[in-house]
């Protein structure tokens, strides 16, 4: 079995060694596609990646022990973990803090409570191996897929088209025009991500050793399973995709005018 | 405990104007592990001296150590921690969990706020940290009335939301665009606020994702009621003029709810100054419904710099019934200005002549710094501000 953990596009696969996760419908933001309880296989992994107000609190708490059906649940607000908790749900709890799991410092804090997490993709290659190397459970990578740089509660392609009395779309591109980049919006009724136009592609992190799942987001892709995943095996470059923060390390200081930080 | 109303201090001037114009408590910024890298910020030193000035007041320090740490960040953590805890600041504003652990572990005795960072929207989440020993939650600032109350609730947990001052278009914590587009970053201290930059469209106009600032100054009492206890103001970059103005505008009116003499007139006088101080347009936001595209700007940074600040009042002269003021902005003889200060009802003033150092009658005071004096009758304290005259209350 490989630790494969993908998020399907509907192709076909011949490959028996793959787990499935599913974004779960109402309880995710900045998907192309979602999926009820009824139309998710069991025996997969449900997504579960929106900042949870009270309200979705309860309607998880009504649908919770469904869960059981499943082998297990990434999410990324801690209320889902509570509830999960205080409802003897006992399934694989995969946190993704997305930005927020930087150190081996957060990630081994969050792994008391959790069968793994995944750590952030804004980090550097020599960061990924220091958390590999100190994480006290095997950890998981988000390994291949839309990589969301902003998530807004707003409705910011709803707010957009009635300013400007447009009609409203759910997608839209948008470019950076000083750096000439390129980015996309999603928007549902609970709020709207802002990805790179590229999606992140990490997959010489496959060679790592101590990682749980590697997780492989096809939301975007119209490639079949199989093909993707074997370029992925194969370290295949692939056009319009991207490494992300792999080689770049982030500065927060300025440096002062004489340039010498 | 009782409401607290809480500002931004980016060095220990502002903290000090802060305190001044009626805050209870301050957040400031060390030099390191705070999310306002490029502000002045306080050394260890600075601390001691701000700590020490609060609590000489009965007043409370609060110190941001709420970056996302990566492994290169932790070096010196404990240390800095187990130092502001000698220091005794009254608590750490922490997002990242493995600060948390740390003070855990360590058994550190400081008390943790949970940052707005962390975009803590419901309960359970609340819940979660509560569990981890935090004893306040500064919640997210897209929480609804009902989740605020709900959390309460469920909780008990000490509640900080923030009334007034910039949003993010982001949840805060979820957003590296800064890191993207100018390596710096976002959640290390480095925002290069990429969402009040313009986008292109192909097809349609101009995109931008700018929201308005927050102000919740017709909600108070409703925040009151639902068991806020901390009312933050957002701003350690901003400068005297605006913490001053903020903070007593906040401080009255929290007052006279308290009080229950609040009035519409009140709150009327209060929106007129406070949207005149803020280089931006505000509203409540997120606290009753979601915000629509009347809550941003949708043509890039439509701010207006603000020169109403005219001078800091150094002393009052009461034998000659005279006031030495610093000069901040551009005024002159014939101009119709207005004082305020924590003591004294604002009032109008029509400035009939200008001193300068050497005794010299001037018409017009333009070199800002300046010490200068203008007859006055009305006493005044060192502190109190000169602004243009804003509205009739």
């Amino acid at each position: 079995m490989s630790n494969f953990l993908v998020i399907p596009n509907g192709t076909e696969t011949k490959r028996k060694d793959i787990r499935f996760l599913f974004p779960l419908k109402d309880f995710c933001v900045g998907f192309q596609k979602e999926y009820s309880l009824e139309e998710i296989p069991k025996n997969s992994y449900l997504y579960l990646n929106r900042i949870l107000e009270n309200e979705d609190i309860v309607k998880l708490e009504m649908i919770c022990e469904k869960f059981l059906d499943y082998q297990g649940i990434v999410f990324e607000d801690l209320g889902v973990y509570e509830v999960l908790k205080e409802k003897n749900i006992f399934i694989e709890k995969i946190f993704f803090p997305m930005h927020a799991s930087c150190s081996s410092f957060s990630v081994n804090t969050f792994l008391k409570d959790m069968d793994s997490v995944v750590i952030s993709p804004d980090i550097t290659e020599e960061e990924v191996d220091a958390i590999l190397h100190r994480a006290t459970k095997e950890v998981s990578i988000y390994l291949y897929g839309p990589y969301p740089y902003l998530y807004s509660r707003r409705k910011l392609l709803t707010n957009y088209a009635k300013n400007f009395n447009l009609d409203k779309v759910s997608t839209m591109p948008i470019l950076e025009p000083i750096h000439q980049k390129k980015f996309v919006l999603k928007e549902n009724e609970y709020g709207t991500v802002c990805f790179d136009a590229k999606e992140l592609n990490q997959s010489t992190y496959l060679q790592k050793k101590n990682v749980k799942y590697f997780i492989v987001n096809l939301d975007w892709s119209k490639e079949n399973i199989d093909v993707l995943l074997e370029k992925l095996e194969h370290f295949t470059p692939m056009i319009h995709t991207m490494n992300g923060f792999q080689k770049q390390k982030t500065i927060y200081r300025l440096p002062p005018k004489d340039g010498v930080l | 405990m009782k409401c607290e109303l809480l500002a931004p201090a980016g060095d220990l001037e502002k903290l000090k104007f802060a305190f001044h114009y009626g805050a209870d408590a301050v957040y400031i910024g060390g030099q390191n592990y705070s999310l306002r890298a490029n502000a002045k910020n306080f050394s260890l030193e600075d601390m001691k001296e701000a700590v020490s000035f609060a609590h000489e007041k009965n007043k409370k320090v609060y110190v941001t150590v709420n970056i996302i740490f990566h492994e290169e960040d932790r070096e010196g953590l404990k240390e800095y921690l187990i130092e502001l805890s000698k220091i005794k600041v009254d608590a750490v504003i922490v997002s990242d969990v493995g600060v948390i652990s740390l003070i855990n572990e360590e058994h550190i005795p400081l008390e943790i706020h949970i940052s707005t960072q962390s975009s803590v929207l419901n309960a359970k989440a609340a819940k979660y940290y509560k569990d981890l020993g935090v004893k306040r939650i500064v919640l997210a600032r897209e929480a609804k009335k009902e989740d605020i109350a709900k959390i309460k609730k469920e909780t008990g947990l000490e509640l900080e939301c923030f009334v007034h001052g910039a949003m993010c278009t982001s949840f805060s914590g979820r957003c590296i665009l800064s890191n993207v587009l100018t390596n710096r970053d976002a959640n290390r201290g480095g925002c290069a606020q990429i969402c009040r930059w313009t986008f292109e469209n192909e097809e349609n106009p101009l995109f931008s994702m700018t929201s308005k600032d927050l102000n919740m100054i017709s909600h108070l009492e409703e925040m009151m009621a639902i068991g806020v206890n901390s009312f933050k103001v957002e701003g350690r970059m901003r400068g005297i003029y605006y913490i001053a103005t903020v903070i007593l505008t906040y401080r009255r009116l929290i007052d006279k709810v308290l009080n229950h003499t609040i009035t519409d007139k009140d709150r009327v006088y209060a929106e007129k100054i406070l949207n005149r101080c803020a280089n931006r347009d505000s509203s409540p936001q997120f606290f009753e419904t979601l915000p629509t595209e009347k809550e941003q700007y949708f043509l890039g940074r439509e701010e207006v710099s603000n020169q109403d600040f005219l001078g800091l009042v150094l002393e009052y002269d009461a034998k000659n019934q005279k006031v030495w003021i610093e000069e901040r902005n551009l005024f002159q003889v014939g101009d119709v200005v207005e004082f305020f200060g924590p003591n004294i009802e604002t009032f109008s003033y029509t400035i009939h002549t200008i001193e300068n150092e050497a005794n010299e009658m001037i018409s017009i005071a333009n070199h800002p710094g300046e010490k200068l004096a203008l007859p006055m009758e009305k006493p005044l304290e060192k502190y109190d501000m000169m602004r243009v005259k804003i509205v009739d209350k």
